[in-house]
């Protein structure tokens, strides 16, 4: 007969998700986006985006450039490392964003703890404006020029091969706007056969209707490719990524109907997609 | 029609003889008040004939029979027409004509000519009496008028009669009296049933046909040409109605197919048979050309008496001014002087033109129009007129000197106040039009929300613009340029100054500034492959949602500008979508671009 306590494990492990899931606001990548499925990732980038740290110890570090919609003045180019002691996680990062008049440069950190079953950490991005004319208030006022955001990630093998998390960039956030509201995302992923499927759930705030993303990534020793989707409006996505040694290489593409590709490329040294 | 001859209206009741001997029957009438009775309707009279000694039946009782009688009092001429208001100074061109349509002449010796105040009751004074040698021959006409009255008068008087509502009388010496009113009348004593028609400056009150009798002034005259001395109904007359002419469109291009509509009447006695009157246009320009041929045709129709058809005739005609004459042709016609009428029409572009309407002012400003001269001669402002599609012209005043070739002029509602909102203007070229045509700001069910129109002094027009509201922001003039009326590139517009030209893009879409505050604001141009074009915009924010549509899809040139507004999108970095196709159908044109809304986080 089953233990009673495995039979309330199972239980949260059904009614959690299903109660982040319907409690999720959007979060969407920004100043440190890898080319990388969504949810915990070996990426130092991805940490520092989402919180969540990565599941492995060990240093890495990465390079990665988006393309935002096509558009040439809407570029994002960022490095980031990362270290990791037993259960410790840290990394850092820098990334620009834009051409000069619209855009801003970014550092950002991470620090958490991560197990095999688990793991949480915090983030923390800072902007600063490219262009500040003299005179205006962005060259008089810090608050004017600069913008900084705090957030955690947080998952859990809640399952045997059954992954959630949950993430919140930017729980606190002063100075200048980032670029994107991201108050919440909520997702899970599920292993079977060398497949992973995932789901995500976020919303934007102001009562708009949520966001829904899915997935599912096929994956071997050195290889992973995934096909995305997500709606509002519906557009889908793939990516590939490969490593050998301690180097890594990947690249996703995602076509809105509308406003056109966009293009992520990542490499690195010491990590994976994943 | 019943003759007045026959009863005479002043008896209370009269017992006739009816016939000559004692072998004709007896006719006992009774007349109810008639001509200066209390009553505004024609006098009733109950007719009863019995049969006389010697009459074929017994002497039975017929049942009465009632019939309408007339205004005209028995045996006396009869008013025929009165012309009381002249064009212009009535002094020497007002008359009276009598008219006698018996086989014999009859005297109008005592009798005395009348006018009356309709605004009061018994306000009668004289204006003429007969003398003893005054008669007026069997069928003839006898006028008295003033010294400008032609042919002359038989008795020259200065009437001195009011426009109406008034009336007119005639007192014979044996107490006949003939009335006639003319206009609204309040009090019943100066009508004889429903008074005539007030009819226009120039046009006279004839009593059609002559010896109209039918019981009221109304049924008896009709407005008509002054024909002093002569019938006021021909035999045979056709005529053009005046004002009837029309061309559609009113301003056709240079030999555009063009369609003239007028009407025919006759108002003559006798039927005019179908292909007996032939139509004929003429076009006759201001140059030494000489008269332009353009159609002739017979009037297909038959024309009883009374009778009007209209006729609807193709034409094209050469660039420039012209005046088109249309005549209709019958022989025999007997009166020539409303044979034909005329148009002042243009062909093709006049010498001044519109190229910005401001009909929706937000400085208080007032609304004004702006003008250029695109003749290759000065114009005089004072020589034109500005309208609406009402129809009431204002005059341009208070400018100074001609408006020379390719110059502007603005013609404002106030000028003092455009020139007190907009000082840098040259007063010179700033003129008052009065009466302003109020502009309409909003469409009606038309699509068009008024039309500004130019004409010359002469009526002959210059421009017609219809426009529509739709999508012009409020404040914002409509301006000529790339071929339409668009919101003027400048918000405030471009008085005394050529619209603002854009230069060439290096894109399609530019989006300006690319960084803006929250609620800001900022402009779309677009330079597009095509004359006309919609045009729309939308905002998405870097998850690839779309937060806003800053510019509904709206109708614009090749090239132009719109300012819009963030409105409440937050503080963030968004994609601007540009779309655009021709107007009508085709492939579109999409742009996208980044755009950067500051603000503090929230």
């Amino acid at each position: 007969m089953r233990p009673a306590w495995i039979t309330r494990m199972a239980g949260l492990a059904v009614l959690v998700p299903i109660a982040l899931l319907a409690l999720a606001v959007r979060a969407v990548s920004q100043d440190f986006t890898c080319a990388t499925p969504p949810g915990p990732a070996a990426s130092a980038g991805a940490f520092i985006e989402s919180g969540l740290p990565p599941r492995g110890a060990g240093s890495a570090l990465d390079a990665s450039y988006t393309r935002w919609f096509g558009l040439p003045e809407l570029e994002t180019r960022a490095v980031a490392c990362r270290a990791g002691w037993r259960q410790a996680r840290v990394a850092a990062g820098f990334s620009q964003t834009g051409e000069t008049d619209l855009g801003w440069s970014a550092i950002g950190l991470a620090c958490g703890v991560a197990r095999p079953t688990g793991g949480a950490g915090l983030r923390a991005v800072a902007r600063r404006e490219r262009a500040i004319e003299p005179g205006s208030a962005a060259a008089s006022r810090l608050e004017a020029r600069a913008g900084a955001e705090v957030g955690w990630g947080a998952w859990l093998e809640a399952a045997r091969r059954l992954r959630l998390w949950a993430a919140a960039p930017q729980s606190w956030s002063a100075g200048v706007a980032p670029p994107l509201d991201r108050p919440l995302e909520v997702g899970g992923e599920f292993e079977c056969d060398g497949l992973t499927f995932w789901l995500t759930r976020s919303a934007p705030s102001g009562g708009a209707e949520a966001d829904h993303g899915a997935g599912v990534a096929l994956r071997s020793e050195a290889l992973i490719a995934w096909v995305s989707a997500r709606d509002r409006p519906l557009r889908g996505g793939v990516g590939l990524a490969g490593s050998a040694r301690r180097f890594f290489v990947a690249a996703a593409v995602e076509s809105h109907p509308e406003l056109g590709e966009t293009v992520r490329l990542s490499l690195g040294l010491g990590g994976a997609a994943r | 029609m019943l003759h007045g001859g026959v009863l005479s209206l002043a008896a209370a009741a009269v017992l006739v003889a009816g016939g000559a001997g004692p072998a004709g029957p007896t006719i006992a009438v009774a007349i109810a008040p008639g001509v200066g009775g209390a009553g505004p309707a024609g006098p009733t009279i109950a007719v009863v004939i019995a049969p006389g000694v010697g009459g074929a039946g017994p002497a039975t009782p017929a049942a009465p029979i009632a019939v309408a009688a007339g205004c005209a009092p028995a045996q006396h001429p009869l008013i025929a027409e009165l012309l009381y208001d002249a064009v212009g100074d009535d002094t020497g061109w007002e008359f009276i004509e009598f008219y006698n349509p018996f086989d014999r002449a009859l005297p109008l010796a005592g009798a005395r000519l009348e006018a009356g105040d309709g605004s009061g009751p018994g306000r009668w004074t004289l204006r003429w009496t007969g003398n003893a040698v005054d008669s007026v021959a069997a069928g003839g006409r006898f006028v008295v008028g003033g010294a400008k009255v032609q042919p002359a008068p038989r008795a020259v008087v200065n009437l001195d009669l009011q426009n109406g509502p008034d009336a007119l009388r005639v007192v014979w010496p044996d107490g006949a009296v003939e009335v006639v009113g003319y206009g609204a009348l309040e009090f019943a004593e100066y009508s004889c049933g429903a008074p005539a028609v007030d009819v226009a400056s120039g046009q006279s009150v004839a009593r059609i046909p002559d010896d109209a009798d039918l019981g009221s002034n109304a049924a008896d005259f009709r407005a008509a040409t002054p024909s002093p001395g002569r019938a006021n109904q021909s035999q045979r007359d056709l005529a053009v109605l005046a004002g009837s002419l029309v061309l559609t469109p009113e301003q056709p291009d240079p030999g555009a197919v063009a369609r003239l509509t007028g009407r025919i009447e006759n108002r003559g006695a006798t039927i005019v048979a179908a292909g007996e009157a032939t139509l004929v246009a003429t076009a006759s320009a201001a140059s030494p050309a000489g008269d332009v041929p353009l159609f002739a045709c017979a009037v297909g129709a038959a024309l009883a008496p009374g009778d009007t058809v209209a006729f609807d005739e193709p034409l094209g005609l050469e660039a420039g001014k012209w005046r088109l004459r249309v005549a209709v042709v019958v022989p025999g016609d007997e009166s020539r002087a409303n044979d034909a009428d005329s148009l002042l029409v243009r062909a093709g572009p006049g010498p001044l033109e519109l190229t910005e309407i401001q009909f929706h002012p937000a400085a208080g400003e007032g609304e004004w129009v702006e003008v250029r001269n695109r003749s290759v001669a000065p114009l005089d402002l004072a020589g034109f007129t500005v309208s609406d599609r009402g129809g009431a012209r204002g005059t341009p005043a208070g400018g100074e000197g001609a408006l020379e070739p390719e110059s502007l002029a603005v013609l404002a509602q106030d000028r003092a106040a455009l020139l007190g909102a907009l000082s840098a203007l040259d007063a010179r070229r700033v003129w008052s039009a009065g009466p302003w045509p109020s502009l309409n700001n909003s469409n009606d069910s038309t699509g068009f929300a008024d039309a500004v129109v130019l004409r010359e002094a002469d009526g002959t027009p210059c421009q017609r613009v219809a426009y529509s509201a739709a999508g012009v922001p409020a404040g914002v003039p409509l301006e000529w340029r790339d071929g339409g009326w668009w919101p003027a590139s400048d918000p405030a517009g471009t008085p005394l100054r050529p619209p603002h030209t854009r230069e060439r893009l290096a894109r399609r879409f530019e989006c300006a500034p690319r960084r803006l505050r929250e609620g800001g604001a900022a402009t779309l141009a677009w330079d597009l492959p095509w004359p006309r074009a919609r045009i729309s915009l939308e905002l998405y924010d870097m998850a690839g949602r779309r937060v806003a549509r800053p510019l509904e899809e709206f109708p614009a040139p090749a090239r132009g500008e719109r300012l819009w507004s963030a409105g409440a999108a937050a503080p963030g970095l968004y994609v601007t979508l540009a779309r655009a196709r021709p107007d009508g159908s085709g492939e579109w044109i999409v742009e996208r671009g980044a755009l950067r809304i500051e603000g503090s986080a929230r």
